[in-house]
């Protein structure tokens, strides 16, 4: 009985991790915009699909499609600012999320004519193996997906807080006003922070896709859901908030999956979510993000 | 070493600056006065590129910057210190000391040792130098803005009202602070409202009115000319 539901929690974390990355994307955009980008899970999905039709039709290669999902992602992702973030102005935040709500439809519209099957096959590195660890067993493409969830943060870690850039990204998130008078382009910074995201964004969804070895139109809305549960379980704007968040959701997913029935799956992360909300606003991380922030701008 | 001339600001539609002409020499303290939307700040703004003017230009030492973006013009050396400071309150003191110095080589090895020259000018900062900005007093606050601006190595710095919402005592030392500055060879461009403490480090005064200067002059000549003595600075000024 514990031994199972500690199978459960480990099958949570894992398929967590892919709700993590996600979920860092969300929070990083919003942390330095204060805005949501919805059409992240649709240019994940446009970009995957970019790279499916690299492999049906150039060459059987899995590190081509994470290439070409990457590179698509990119490039949807730059698509997406210049249209919904760019071209409008700082202030006006429900702008740029409706129109990312637009550009969603589009980009799902073009996944469709793009391949109209609809559903293919997505390869992963290697054939799925199922490990053992004593009485517990652990997918092996699973086990990618964690390990490089944990070496993402780390890199991302590594760039926010130890290179110019991230410096810059920071400032413009923390004081927008006040990073002007640095000489802080602001425009350039949030162009920087959009192609990190994206680039997150390929990589996260060529594995997420790599487990469940298929792609459907319908992944753009499945990622951008989890993504922004995850999220706000974890604290909007927090980068430890989007990890937990996602490892979160992972867990109480599976142990709803097995211990209830498959359907009340997506129902328990809606439930989860709202339970969070009754009961810490801010999420998990994100309460002590909103009462520093109350405490520093009143001292400001 | 800077100069304005003839420069005219708006918001949208609404002008703050109508034909403004200034000049902060090297070295000095030049104090713009002026009542509330005399267009102080965006005089200010205008110099560091936030707004641009319609007309006119802008030089610092024989370069002209009336078009260039804000970044540039940190980089060529002008530093603002903005009014309610702005530091980033969600980094360290030592994060917004190194975020002073973005427009500087990254490898830039004397950023560190300039670090270390703004804990000796300003020891409050020092002890704090790992606690969130957001949380340290106005007073230091206000240093701290200060230096953040110092570690762009500017040729001219631009303060607006350092002593605002700053207790009697604070507004003091930040005001020796600045006389320190400029006596290391500084050049301050100041907005006061405090006119008292910025006629007592002012060696060049302008009286703004409606975008426009309406009188400019030494602080002497300020305390002889009863008019403006009644008018913009109180009967108090000694």
């Amino acid at each position: 009985m514990f031994t199972e539901f500690l199978q459960n929690c480990i099958d949570g974390l894992m398929i967590g991790s892919g709700y993590s990355l996600l979920a860092l994307g969300f929070t990083m955009v919003f942390g330095v915009m204060k805005r949501i980008n919805l059409s992240y899970g649709p240019s994940i999905m446009l970009g995957a699909y970019f790279g499916t039709w690299l492999y049906l039709n150039l060459e059987q290669n899995a590190w081509l499609v994470l290439l070409g999902t990457i590179f698509g992602t990119v490039v949807v992702g730059i698509y997406v600012e210049r249209l919904c973030f760019r071209a409008i102005k700082s202030d006006s935040t429900i702008a740029s999320m409706v129109s990312s709500f637009v550009i969603w439809m589009q980009l799902e519209e073009i996944a469709m004519h793009l391949l109209p099957e609809r559903t293919y096959p997505f390869p992963a590195f290697f054939a799925a193996k199922t490990i053992e660890f004593g009485p517990f067993y652990v997918r092996s493409e699973h086990l990618t997906m964690f390990i490089l969830m944990l070496i993402i943060v780390l890199i991302l870690h590594f760039f926010l807080y130890q290179t110019r850039q991230g410096l810059a990204i920071r400032a413009l998130s923390d004081n927008p006003m006040a990073s002007l008078y640095i000489g802080i382009n602001r425009s350039k910074t949030l162009f920087l922070s959009f192609f990190l995201v994206s680039l997150l964004g390929g990589i996260a969804g060529f594995f997420i896709l790599s487990t469940d070895s298929q792609i459907t139109p319908f992944f753009g809305l499945w990622a951008t859901f989890k993504g922004l549960i995850a999220m706000m379980l974890g604290g909007m704007g927090s980068l430890p908030g989007a990890i937990i968040g996602g490892l979160l959701l992972g867990i109480v997913e599976a142990n709803v999956f097995w211990y209830g029935d498959p359907i009340l799956r997506d129902i328990s992360a809606y439930l989860l979510l709202f339970v969070m909300l009754v009961l810490r606003p801010g999420g998990i991380f994100g309460q002590s993000i909103v009462l520093r922030q109350r405490l520093a701008q009143e001292r400001v | 070493m800077l100069r304005t001339e003839n420069i005219t600001s708006f918001y949208g539609e609404i002008q703050a600056l109508n034909g403004l002409t200034l000049e902060a020499r090297k070295g000095e303290i030049t104090c713009l006065l002026g009542p509330n939307g005399a267009g102080k700040t965006t005089t200010m703004f205008t110099i560091a590129g936030i707004l641009k003017s319609r007309t006119g230009s802008i030089f610092l030492e024989d370069e002209e910057l009336t078009r260039e973006s804000a970044q540039t013009i940190v980089r060529k050396g002008i530093a603002l210190v903005p009014e309610n400071r702005l530091i980033f309150p969600q980094m360290s003191v030592e994060e917004n000391l190194n975020a002073g110095a973005f427009t500087r080589s990254s490898n830039d090895p004397s950023i560190e040792n300039d670090i270390f020259k703004m804990y000796q000018r300003f020891p409050p900062l020092e002890g704090r130098r790992n606690q969130l900005a957001g949380t340290l007093s106005g007073g230091e606050q206000q240093m701290l803005a200060i230096a953040r601006a110092l570690m762009a190595k500017p040729k001219i710095l631009l303060m607006d009202e350092p002593s605002l919402g700053l207790a009697p005592l604070v507004v003091k030392e930040i005001f020796s602070i600045i006389r320190q500055l400029n006596e290391e060879g500084v050049t301050i461009l100041l907005v006061e409202q405090n006119a008292r403490m910025a006629l007592k480090v002012a060696n060049m005064v302008y009286l703004l009115e409606k975008g426009k200067v309406s009188f400019s002059g030494s602080p002497e000549e300020i305390h002889q000319d009863e008019v403006i003595k009644r008018a913009y600075l109180g009967a108090e000024i000694k």
